[in-house]
């Protein structure tokens, strides 16, 4: 039976391998715990030894795909020449081609192994060696993380769906993990039945685009088929909508944003770091190539749809950093403020889908580069607009700054037993280094100078404005809402800082980190701090990457 | 056969009952105080649902609407009645708080649906390069699932597997001690 081009799915493949050893094997072992199996091979451990390889192999993926849009290959469609680049395909029998393993996916396979590299050491540290289902948490970890690197390079709807379905049932159950505690059962539900509310919207609404389109489900074959009238038709834009539905409620963006405070705040604090690093990373890649792969082949402001999400991201900006001001947890402050995060994120999807491609390049991921003439080196494949490179550069910037915030509220959360931000006062003389490292993170949240966060604000907002030259005045307004939201969030981001420098202590005992923590913590902040230090490589890299998606 | 000098064929007249049966006992699960008699109409409204698909000539997705939904889903749902023991009790009834809010939501999501829906253009095999494919038999659904499918034919036995670990994980009785 022919599969398929195997080496190109082989992360997400090495990781569902992983993680059946790890259920196998710590199911095993836990029938005698803290002996025999269990001693010799401590899941807990286990599991982020076979992660490792896996976060190496997915940056090793990342370079070959590089290397791969070096190349041009020349197409004959019709009876024109057309060069591209090459970009591998994942194609079955049939030519149909369900997976494009180009730079941009494998990037965003990265950021998922990385981020769930890193939850996996905060688990380490939050969870003792004696919890219950051990096994089960960290293969169903994995597998949720091979599902997120599995949506990010799909591009066929029912890839897609089943993708970000796999990732959803693993992160349901993970939501509800702790079973003793009420408010994890409770996210646990709460996440559930919105999850499938929003997709069961969003299956209707693929279904829809399915069929006015003429009946396939592959994400080129719809952009071809929404070429025709059919792009105009009422059914086209209940599908697009209803479709955009099912991936807002995996960003938490904002009319589907309800789930996320209660689920941040009742899931296991590793958990609620994966939900808003990998998931959303998923959520993030799926949408932006379902906009620019499918939906956007005509000058975008004709269209309705591209006008709700102008609304929606500047909507997720104002209500997250506004609705977080008043907390009083900084589970749910973190939730509302990843909310607005998503917001600034979406600045860069709005305006790079003004880079639309043109329709020709668009054939040869149908199928299967049939026609393939020559295959030569290119002279340079290098993407100058900063939108999508901004995007790149900030969700890896997010990964590292929102983890490392996360890491350290699990490891003050499991020592203080409490959430509260009333908590964190005077923490820089309980533990100092936690409590610089909070700041770092926060401000970089918030995107102040030395910091990744200032790096991808700045590409992001430099790109909506660079593209708002062009008469598209919508990207001007939203990169200078974004400015002022960051100004906003510095306010309650500033505000856990104040507090734990200048607010009395309280007599109480200094905490000590774990080396597991620590180690998190240190990479985090090395990802925070270093990256301004590279940025002009970074962001060299960066627009490598996006060359192979939008040319 | 003509009624009221329209021509009416058995086609319609098929589709005519089976909707009625659908959209009935569709009504009838959610008006239905009793939550096991709700359940047991949403079994005749999913059979409903069959039948349109054997007017459409879909055969095979007929029959897999009946097996799945109507054997397996219902029962399922009948079964988790059974096992909660508070919903078994006499007097429980189905909670409908706000009547006129929801069906009302529900009446304008149905006009919209069906304007955008009634009035769009339905684009016809504009992609595929060959003859259109009318084979819609088990052979084409072995077929694509094998063949052009087979990346989500395989994704979706790791989807059940996860389904069944979470199942385990959250369904286990967690006794101090045992792992």
């Amino acid at each position: 039976m022919f599969i398929g081009n195997i080496k190109l799915i082989a992360p997400a493949l090495y990781l569902c391998a992983a993680a059946l050893v790890v259920l196998i094997l710590g199911v095993i072992a836990a029938r005698k715990p803290g002996k025999g199996l269990d001693y010799q091979l401590p899941t807990q451990y286990l599991a982020p030894a076979l992660m490792f390889p896996g976060v190496v192999y997915a940056l090793w993926a990342v370079l070959e795909s590089l290397i791969e849009v070096c190349y041009t290959v020349d197409v004959l469609i019709g009876y024109e020449l057309v060069r591209v680049p090459a970009v591998a395909l994942f194609v079955t029998r049939g030519g149909h081609a369900q997976l494009t393993a180009d730079p941009f996916g494998a990037l965003f396979t990265l950021v998922a192994f990385a981020g769930t590299f890193i939850v996996m050491l905060v688990s380490l540290d939050y969870f003792d060696a004696a919890q219950p289902h051990k096994a089960e948490y960290y293969s169903l970890v994995m597998f949720a993380t091979a599902a997120a690197s599995l949506a990010a390079c799909a591009s066929d709807l029912i890839a897609i769906y089943l993708s970000i379905e796999l990732l959803s049932l693993a992160s349901y159950v993970l939501a509800c993990f702790v079973k003793t505690d009420r408010r994890s059962g409770e996210a646990g539900l709460k996440y559930f039945l919105y999850g499938a509310a929003c997709s069961a919207v969003g299956l209707y609404g693929m279904s829809i685009l399915f069929g006015v389109t003429g009946g396939h489900t592959s994400l080129s074959a719809i952009a071809r088929g929404l070429t025709t009238p059919a792009a105009y038709s009422g059914a086209a834009w209940v599908g697009i909508v209803f479709t955009l539905v099912g991936f807002g409620f995996k960003l938490a963006l904002v009319p589907f944003q309800f789930w996320a405070p209660d689920v941040y705040q009742g899931a296991p604090t590793p958990i609620t770091a994966f939900l808003s690093v990998v998931s959303k990373a998923a959520g993030l890649a799926v949408l932006v190539r379902f906009l620019t792969a499918a939906v956007f082949l005509f000058p975008p402001q004709n269209f309705s749809w591209y006008w709700i999400l102008v609304v929606l991201t500047a909507g997720s900006m104002f209500f997250g950093n506004l609705v977080a001001i008043p907390q009083r947890n900084i589970k749910r402050m973190l939730a509302y403020s990843s909310i607005a995060q998503i917001g600034y994120l979406m600045i860069g999807v709005v305006s790079a889908v003004h880079a639309f491609p043109s329709l020709e390049r668009l054939v040869p991921r149908l199928w299967n580069l049939p026609n393939v003439i020559v295959r030569t080196r290119a002279a340079s494949w290098y993407y100058e607009p900063w939108d999508m490179v901004g995007l790149v550069v900030y969700i890896v910037a997010y990964m590292f700054m929102n983890l490392g915030a996360f890491a350290v509220v699990a490891g003050i959360g499991t020592r203080t037993r409490s959430d509260a931000i009333d908590d964190y006062a005077g923490l820089m003389q309980r533990s100092p280094f936690l409590a610089a490292a909070l700041t770092v993170f926060l401000i970089s949240l918030a995107g102040v100078p030395p910091t990744a966060g200032f790096v991808g604000k700045f590409l992001i907002f430099g790109g909506a404005i660079q593209h708002a030259g062009q008469n598209h005045p919508e990207l001007a307004v939203l990169a200078v809402l974004g400015i002022i939201n960051s100004i906003i969030s510095a306010y309650y981001y500033l505000n856990v800082v104040r507090l734990m420098f200048f607010a009395p202590a309280e007599d109480r005992p200094s905490l000590r980190a774990s080396l597991a923590l620590n180690a998190v913590v240190a990479i985090c902040l090395v990802g925070t701090l270093g990256l301004i230090a590279a940025a002009g490589p970074v962001v060299d890299f960066a627009s490598l990457v996006v060359s192979g998606f939008l040319d | 056969m003509a009624i009221l000098g329209f021509e009416i064929t058995g086609y319609q007249i098929a589709f005519v009952v089976l909707a009625g049966i659908t959209l009935g006992s569709a009504a009838l699960v959610v008006l239905m105080p009793n939550i096991m008699r709700a359940a047991l109409f949403l079994g005749l409204t999913l059979l409903g649902v069959a039948g349109l698909y054997v007017l459409m000539n879909a055969a095979f997705l007929a029959a897999v609407q009946v097996m799945i939904y109507v054997g397996a889903v219902t029962t399922m749902i009948i079964l988790a009645i059974f096992l909660s023991h508070r919903l078994m009790q006499v007097g429980f009834a189905q909670a409908i708080h706000n009547p006129v809010f929801a069906f009302a939501a529900a009446g304008v999501m149905f006009i919209f649906l069906f304007i955008t829906v009634a009035n769009s253009l339905w684009v016809r095999d504009i992609c595929a390069p060959g003859p259109a494919n009318t084979d819609v038999g088990v052979h084409a659904v072995a077929n694509a699932l094998l063949q052009p499918y087979v990346f989500p034919f395989e994704l979706a036995s790791v989807v059940l597997l996860v389904a069944l670990v979470g199942a385990v994980v959250i369904a286990k009785e967690d006794r101090p001690g045992e792992p």
